[in-house]
């Protein structure tokens, strides 16, 4: 599934900023990053999700999802195979709490035939029934990082039961479900 | 999210709005083929032209607010106007007979300044109010300009001065008004077909990126088409302020926050009140004629001060 090689990530100076040990990861296991603050854990969960920050470190080629390197994933395809949900969301709009979770289906444009079965899966597993039409910003912390998790759960259950899929989740705090 | 008691209010009155504001158009007029005349050779065409800038004002406006995240900018606030008129004026000047490529003149100084914010912004890390500031000084520094290259120009661009500065409907270019509104359909389909890509920036666009959303081709492409709608109300009537911002917020009280819906919203809203603000500028100290730009500031602005002070309280 995932291969990232035992090389250190480095700034364009070639400054190291993590020296990582070889990791494989297999179909069905879940991994959880532990670390004390500034350790890099988001530095290296940010990576695995392939996205390269600019301005700091340059993303490693030797990185594998399926056998490709990350930066060679199409935008699309790889959106359809990994969700990535960071720390701290921009998202100011009163955007109703049904169009957030739904913007986990814009990869899938076009296949919808299924979109109306699988949202109601998830809000009634997200325990966001109640939540449905309130806004966004009227949402307390938890119950948006709730319906932040629903969305990228959302992005990961429209795809064929059987391709592969990578979860990447960076929060304090799992939130209990039902 | 409005219920529905509230939707059927603001339904009725645009409906009520609209009808009193067609009707104004047949204020004073004289009987007979005069009367006709005046109407159909200049109220009319005003009309269209102040429905068309305010329109399009609106979308640029929604789109600007998207781009930035932020409810407090519109294309005047952050200099894409001044831009697009500087471009404008300087084309004039130097190629006065060529002025059917004066709007892709207008576009391109209108853009250029959009990529300036933009890039400054990001250097910066400016947001919201600070985001303001640096519009402030674009426009400062654009106008300036501006006013410098009209003290300078022969006399037949210096005339129409007040204009670009102030912004009027009184003297659109009738060959430009359809090519214009066709254009202007053709952003909106836009608009509406991208609408979910629209929503999905204001989740940030990082995040947007692990959608599967290309980011930097859809930045590209809403400063373009920004750009290219203000250009097109620019080169008809100048510099108008605070529809662009006064629009896409009444819009979102009256439809919601997804793209879909606020598109046509924000339409028919600036449209509104642009003819609004045009009527009142043609009545209100009859027989003298009020720029149209000074009309909306003079609306716009105890809004602006308004939704700063919600932000403030927050």
């Amino acid at each position: 599934m995932m291969h990232i090689a035992a090389q250190p990530l480095c700034r364009p100076d070639s400054q190291v900023v993590l020296a990582l040990p070889e990791i494989h990861l297999q179909a069905g296991e879940c991994w959880l990053v532990l670390g004390p603050n500034g350790a890099g854990k988001s530095t290296f969960l940010r990576h695995a999700a392939g996205q390269s920050a600019a301005n700091s470190v340059a993303l490693a080629d030797q990185w594998l999802w399926q056998g490709k390197p990350l930066p060679k994933w199409h935008d699309n395809a790889w959106a359809q195979q990994r969700a990535y949900l960071p720390q701290q969301h921009q998202l100011r709009s009163a955007l109703s709490v049904e169009a957030v979770v739904r913007m986990g289906a814009f990869p899938w444009q076009g296949v919808h035939a299924r979109l109306a079965d699988t949202l109601a899966g998830i809000f009634e597993e997200w325990d966001l029934q109640q939540l449905r039409h309130r806004a966004w910003t009227t949402l307390s912390g938890g119950e948006q990082q709730r319906v932040q998790l629903a969305r990228t759960a959302l992005q990961l259950t429209l795809a064929e039961p059987d391709s592969p899929r990578l979860w990447i989740c960076l929060i304090k705090q799992w939130p209990s479900r039902r | 999210m409005a219920d529905g008691g509230r939707q059927w209010r603001w339904q009725l009155g645009f409906v009520v709005g609209a009808i009193a504001l067609f009707a104004l158009q047949f204020r004073d007029l004289p009987d007979g083929v005069l009367g006709q005349e005046i109407f159909w050779q200049l109220r009319l065409p005003r009309l269209l032209l102040a429905a068309f800038a305010g329109a399009t004002l609106a979308l640029a406006g929604l789109w600007l607010q998207t781009l930035f995240r932020t409810a407090l900018v519109e294309p005047g606030l952050l200099g894409v106007s001044s831009g697009s008129a500087l471009t404008a004026i300087i084309f004039l000047v130097l190629w006065p007979a060529a002025w059917v490529w004066m709007p892709v003149a207008a576009m391109v100084g209108g853009s250029l300044a959009l990529f300036m914010v933009l890039g400054l912004a990001r250097r910066f890390q400016l947001q919201g109010e600070a985001l303001l500031l640096l519009g402030i000084a674009l426009n400062a520094l654009l106008a300036a300009a501006m006013q410098m290259l009209l003290l300078i120009s022969p006399d037949q661009a210096l005339r129409a001065s007040s204009f670009w500065l102030m912004g009027s409907f009184a003297y659109g270019e009738a060959r430009l008004l359809i090519p214009s509104i066709v254009l202007l359909v053709v952003f909106t389909v836009w608009g509406m077909r991208r609408a979910s890509a629209f929503d999905l920036w204001l989740l940030g666009e990082r995040e947007a990126g692990h959608l599967g959303l290309p980011v930097a081709q859809f930045r590209r492409q809403i400063i373009w088409a920004s750009a290219g709608l203000v250009a097109l109300v620019v080169v008809q009537a100048g510099s108008i302020a605070f529809i662009g911002l006064m629009a896409p917020h009444m819009a979102s009280r009256w439809v919601g926050c997804s793209h879909r819906a606020l598109t046509p919203a924000v339409l028919l809203i600036g449209a509104l009140l642009a003819v609004f603000a045009d009527t009142l500028a043609q009545t209100l100290l009859s027989p003298l004629e009020i720029p149209v730009g000074i009309l909306t500031a003079l609306l716009g602005a105890p809004f602006f001060l308004a939704l700063l002070r919600l932000r403030w309280q927050r």
